[in-house]
């Protein structure tokens, strides 16, 4: 059932404008990423792992703003087919359960931040390789900022998925998500970066360390799922208990 | 019985917008709902849906009780269209089919039947947001039949269709009881519309069904009626006095009568040399009903 859910989600998003945000929002952030390590290396600013100051400043906006912004957008646009030409009457009146539409939506999202975040790292490549003429080789860590980057901003999602499904309009649960955003950079300063999805995520793209912080996946871990899990039981239980408005 | 609702009521506001309402529907039943704008009809029939949640009373579908725990169970066999058609407008008509078909896992010939019923064959490569509002409101039918349900619950579907479409729309309706053994539920404020195809009738106003009846059973009770104008009505009212004609403002009313008692009468006014104009068998509406049983009219 899950999977015949997915799969009808995955054709509602075909030809979504979605699509657009998801490329090219990794394309501006790596344009603004190769502009600040460009002017920063003009002046010689640099020594060492040549990747990691470009992730440096390429995650520095992405992490704290643009990632958490795509993944609020991405999620309007999911719940916005829904809230448009009446099609919650038609998806509350189909034999599947509450969660396993949200879950649906919630695979698709996640496969769309997925996206992101590969695009990100070809960008970031290409802007090392071509660019930037790097001789060291692509590092391996790259392969943490791309999973781990996807798996701590999924606790986001599903607080955006949940937003954007309970408010009809497009724009307030983006400009949420901005706010949420400043909350997370204080979360994430403060030392509470595995407590906070918007925080959450800045850690696991762990752009802004010189380490991998593999010692905070014990509580990171944990706590995206915890979020993920209570996002779903409360949507879940919303769609069970109001009574469907559709427009 | 495939649905029977007991004292079901919904509260908006601390005013019940729909107010205990008992509501039969037989297997095979086109059950007419009828009522105003604003009476209550589509709160009624989203509650039916699981959309509304009741505020008291209780629903029966299928012999099962509608609770969370039998919805998905009752909702396999119920397909419905609720106000206005749902529809993915960037997708083809075709693609919207196919959500449908992945959602409720269901093999392709039920699509291409249900698509074939409404005769939408030919649209399904367009996208649905260039589709008119007749071809719209067809392929949301097609979305409800595609699960071949036991019941169909259509509130409204003619609104905004033109002459034609709501033509075509009640032929359809007319043809899936016999055709295809389903129980139609549909709702109108257009009394005239339903009283052609339905076989029950429920009229709600104000949240509260005021009448429910067998179509059967309202035609024995509608009695045709004639009405005569002529060049001296009031010499011919009392020339047919033995029919107890009723003066009416520009002719006379006789009761029922056979073709013979017709004939017989206008012959008796052509013998005293009285011109006969008209003879207009007349029928009690939906709306005398309607107006009989609210003492208003009903409004469009």
């Amino acid at each position: 059932m899950l999977i015949n859910a997915i799969r009808a989600e995955n054709l509602k998003s075909r030809h979504s404008n979605m699509w657009v945000a998801v490329a090219v929002l990794p394309l501006l952030t790596a344009a603004i990423g190769a502009i600040i390590y460009g002017i920063n290396a003009s002046v010689s600013l640099y020594d060492g792992d040549m990747w990691q100051q470009l992730w440096l400043q390429t995650g520095l906006f992405y992490g704290y703003f643009f990632f958490p912004i795509l993944i609020a957008i991405c999620a309007s646009f999911l719940w916005r087919l829904e809230h448009i030409n009446h099609n919650w009457n038609c998806l509350m009146t189909t034999p599947i359960p509450q969660s396993v539409i949200f879950i649906a939506k919630l695979v698709v999202l996640a496969k769309s931040i997925f996206t992101a975040q590969a695009l990100l790292m070809i960008f970031i490549i290409i802007v090392g390789k071509v660019g930037f003429r790097f001789e060291q080789p692509i590092p391996i860590g790259m392969l943490w900022w791309l999973f781990m980057g996807w798996f701590s901003a999924l606790g986001v999602a599903a607080v955006q998925l949940y937003l954007s499904m309970k408010i009809r309009s497009f724009a307030v649960p983006v400009g949420l998500a901005v706010c949420l955003c400043i909350a997370g950079l204080a979360c994430y300063i403060t030392g509470l970066g595995s407590m906070f999805p918007y925080s959450q995520l800045i850690l696991g793209l762990s752009s802004q360390e010189k380490t991998l912080p593999i010692d905070s996946l014990t509580t990171l871990v944990p706590m995206v799922v915890f979020y993920i899990v209570f996002f779903i039981l409360l949507a879940s239980r919303r769609l069970k208990k109001i009574d469907i408005v559709a427009g | 019985m495939i649905v029977s609702t007991e004292n079901l009521s919904k509260e908006y506001d601390g005013i019940y917008r729909v107010n205990d309402l008992d509501i039969q529907i037989n297997e095979g039943d086109i059950y007419g709902f009828l009522g105003p704008n604003g009476a209550g009809k589509s709160t009624t029939m989203k509650m039916l849906l699981g959309l509304v949640k009741p505020s008291k009373g209780s629903i029966e579908i299928m012999g099962k009780s509608f609770n969370e725990k039998n919805r998905q169970e009752i909702l396999k066999s119920v397909g419905s269209l609720i106000e206005s058609p749902s529809y993915y407008g960037h997708l083809t008509g075709g693609e919207n089919m196919e959500i449908i078909r992945r959602l409720l896992g269901l093999p392709r010939k039920n699509i291409e039947e249900a698509v074939h019923i409404v005769r939408m064959e030919k649209q399904m490569n367009k996208k649905v947001k260039n589709y008119s509002l007749g071809m719209k409101q067809r392929l949301g039918i097609a979305m409800a039949l595609a699960r071949r349900p036991k019941l169909l619950v259509l509130d409204e579907p003619t609104n905004g269709l033109d002459p034609a479409g709501i033509e075509e729309m009640r032929e359809l309706v007319k043809t899936l009881p016999t055709k295809y053994g389903m129980t139609v539920m549909i709702s109108s404020h257009i009394l005239s519309e339903v009283d052609q195809m339905a076989t029950v009738v429920g009229i709600i106003n104000h949240g509260e069904l005021i009448f429910q009846e067998n179509m059967s059973v309202l035609d024995a009770q509608r009695q045709p009626y004639i009405i005569l104008r002529t060049s001296d009505n009031n010499l011919s009212c009392q020339i047919l006095r033995n029919m107890n004609p009723l003066r009416t403002g520009d002719g006379l009313q006789l009761g029922a009568l056979s073709d013979e008692q017709t004939g017989k009468a206008v012959q008796n006014l052509c013998a005293n040399d009285i011109a006969v104009y008209r003879v207009e068998e007349h029928r009690e509406s939906l709306e005398d009903i309607f107006l009989n049983l609210t003492g208003k009219e009903m409004t469009l």
